[in-house]
């Protein structure tokens, strides 16, 4: 991709973050890279900084690089009314709690995204108003999306144990299964 | 600011002069369109807080496109906006053809949009009808629902189905419309505007539609934008941001339409946009059906990635393989991808990281409805409780969109 086609002024907003431009997908959408500490400077000048000015934030959320380190990419799209151009921002989930600095101080939409990804990934948002899950139960414990999570899921034994404490479901199918086809 | 903390708690006189009670709104009310469910705090009537749970129709469909093949994941796209379903497999097959690298022939893109349109037409219809019914409005239902019932038998007869058509290929369609059902799409356009008509002496002017609409859930254009809403509801607020306008895509550049936007953003300005937009849909029908040339629903490329007739599959070595790769090994190139849609709710997205494997590495549906639903306790801050239908109606969401 040549330079021309980038958005007015992208690669100077990128490169005073610290990023770099990565080779475009076959979308042709433009793609950087940028280090987590740099992603809310970053993002305040693409919203109000001069140049084509990105004032919707289409999407956030997050690629599982299982087993890879650093494992988590967090992805940005944002959107300039105008002339519909878009533009990708790439991030690395950074330390154990897998942390970004939350955007929602720049673009109010990134609330619910934000909380979809700490549900589905695991991604702590540093910042974020209100970061609990959205679309699993507020209990469950596991972070569905990632890749070494099951497709069939895992059982949630202790919500299970609650509802049926003795004679559970699950425990009577155990036992058939371990007695075979033929008892009753 | 020790008044304020005051009124927050649960019980005490707020600033309405009335207790502060909790609502539990759903997840099993009939207004909320689905299950959703929304935790009021209230004083008197007045809405404190309305904060939307989510979640309940949750089935798992990104991590579903993980392990399925990529035409198995056709038939989950149509489960997303269930009233549109057939929008939501063109958005998701446009993006899949970006990675295959196939081309469409003119025929099929003019197809897939008289398609497109359609399911507006029926998602429009469905929301005219239902929000008015929650407004106490019943006679619009019928109206709509009639309507929608021709859509549905138009759907019917190249399809072989009312709802989750599943008609979309990679590359095509499943079939091709026969010139009989073009007929019928074009004496549609026909009628169509006349009940439309109806519908707006019934409604546009109606005092107790304007009072239970003007001023109502009203979000700013600055609002709007800075919480991401799409669609006719951006749209409503006064930005004139159509996908089909700013990124053309299928030959929505060769034709002739207008996006209607609103002035202030409440729920009526939203109503009048999408009435609008269904004009304009009629109008982008008729042009398609009069300029919908002849000649091939596949390139030759395409055809690669479309089954061969059954009758050659039974007889033929050739073709049975070819339908095994096809049904078993599709691989689709390594690459990523991102291709939003208008559909009728706002911008749906797909986002494919591809391995180079038979299913998606990362499969993330960008969807209208869950955007736009952030709006809500926006809206209705400070709005009385009867005031909820109206505001839930105008923002017209689909739990299986919101959820996925």
């Amino acid at each position: 991709m040549s330079k021309t086609e980038l958005p007015e002024n992208f690669e100077e907003r990128i490169g005073a973050a610290s990023g770099k431009i990565l080779s475009t997908g076959k979308d042709g959408i433009p793609t950087a890279r940028v280090p987590a500490a740099d992603v809310l400077p970053l993002m305040k000048s693409l919203k109000a900084g001069p140049g084509a000015r990105f004032l919707m934030l289409t999407d956030v959320f997050a690629v599982d690089e299982y087993p890879k380190e650093p494992r988590f990419d967090v992805i940005y799209h944002l959107s300039c009314l105008e002339t519909g151009e878009l533009v990708r921002i790439r991030v690395f989930a950074q330390g154990e709690k897998h942390e970004v600095p939350s955007v929602t101080s720049v673009y109010g939409t990134a609330n619910w995204h934000e909380r979809e990804a700490y549900d589905m990934m695991g991604i702590t948002f540093a910042g974020h108003p209100d970061l609990k899950r959205i679309l699993m139960p507020l209990e469950y414990e596991y972070y569905p999306l990632r890749k070494n999570f099951p497709l069939e899921g895992i059982e949630p034994e202790r919500l299970f144990k609650d509802r049926f404490p003795d004679e559970s479901i699950g425990s009577m199918h155990q036992k058939r299964k371990e007695e075979g086809p033929e008892s009753p | 600011m020790t008044s304020m903390e005051e009124t927050n708690e649960i019980g005490m006189a707020g600033e309405y002069g009335a207790e502060r009670t909790t609502l539990y709104m759903g997840p099993q009310h009939p207004a909320t369109h689905g299950v959703l469910q929304i935790i009021l705090t209230l004083e008197g009537e007045r809405i404190i807080r309305a904060e939307p749970v989510v979640g309940f129709l949750h089935r798992g469909k990104e991590k579903h496109g993980e392990h399925l093949t990529y035409n198995q994941f056709i038939v989950f796209t149509d489960r997303l906006d269930y009233l549109s379903s057939m929008a939501n497999n063109i958005g998701y097959a446009l993006a899949v053809e970006k990675l295959l690298d196939i081309g469409l022939t003119e025929r099929c893109q003019y197809l897939r949009v008289i398609i497109c349109e359609l399911s507006r037409i029926a998602s429009h219809l469905i929301w005219l009808g239902t929000s008015a019914i929650d407004l106490g409005a019943i006679t619009i239902y019928f109206l709509t629902f009639e309507e929608r019932e021709k859509l549905y038998d138009i759907f019917d007869q190249f399809s072989g189905l009312r709802m989750n058509n599943m008609f979309v290929r990679f590359g095509g369609l499943a079939g091709d419309i026969r010139p009989d059902t073009i007929e019928q799409i074009k004496s549609f356009t026909k009628t169509f505007p006349a009940t439309l008509d109806e519908c707006e002496r019934l409604l546009t002017k109606n005092r107790i539609w304007w009072t239970r609409t003007r001023d109502v859930a009203v979000i700013s254009k600055e609002d709007a934008i800075d919480l991401g809403l799409t669609g006719p509801n951006l749209r409503g607020s006064g930005e004139p941001y159509d996908l089909r306008k700013n990124v053309p895509y299928l030959v929505y550049d060769e034709l002739d339409f207008e996006v209607a936007i609103g002035r202030q953003g409440d729920a009526y300005d939203r109503y009048l946009v999408r009435l609008e937009e269904m004009r304009q849909s009629v109008r982008i029908l008729q042009q398609a059906c009069a300029k919908l040339p002849d000649g091939p629903l596949f390139t030759d490329e395409a055809r690669k990635y479309i089954l061969p007739p059954k009758s050659k599959v039974y007889s033929g070595m050739e073709e049975l393989i070819h339908q095994f790769k096809i049904v078993t090994d599709l691989r689709v190139p390594p690459g990523e991808v991102y291709v939003g849609t208008e559909v009728p709710k706002g911008e749906l997205g797909f986002y494919i990281d591809a391995r180079g494997d038979t299913s998606a590495y990362r499969m993330r549906i960008r969807s209208p409805s869950f955007t736009n639903l952030q709006a809500l306790p926006v809206m209705a801050e400070g709005r009385l409780l009867a005031d909820m239908t109206a505001i839930i109606g105008s923002l017209d969401f689909v739990m299986g969109e919101v959820d996925r």
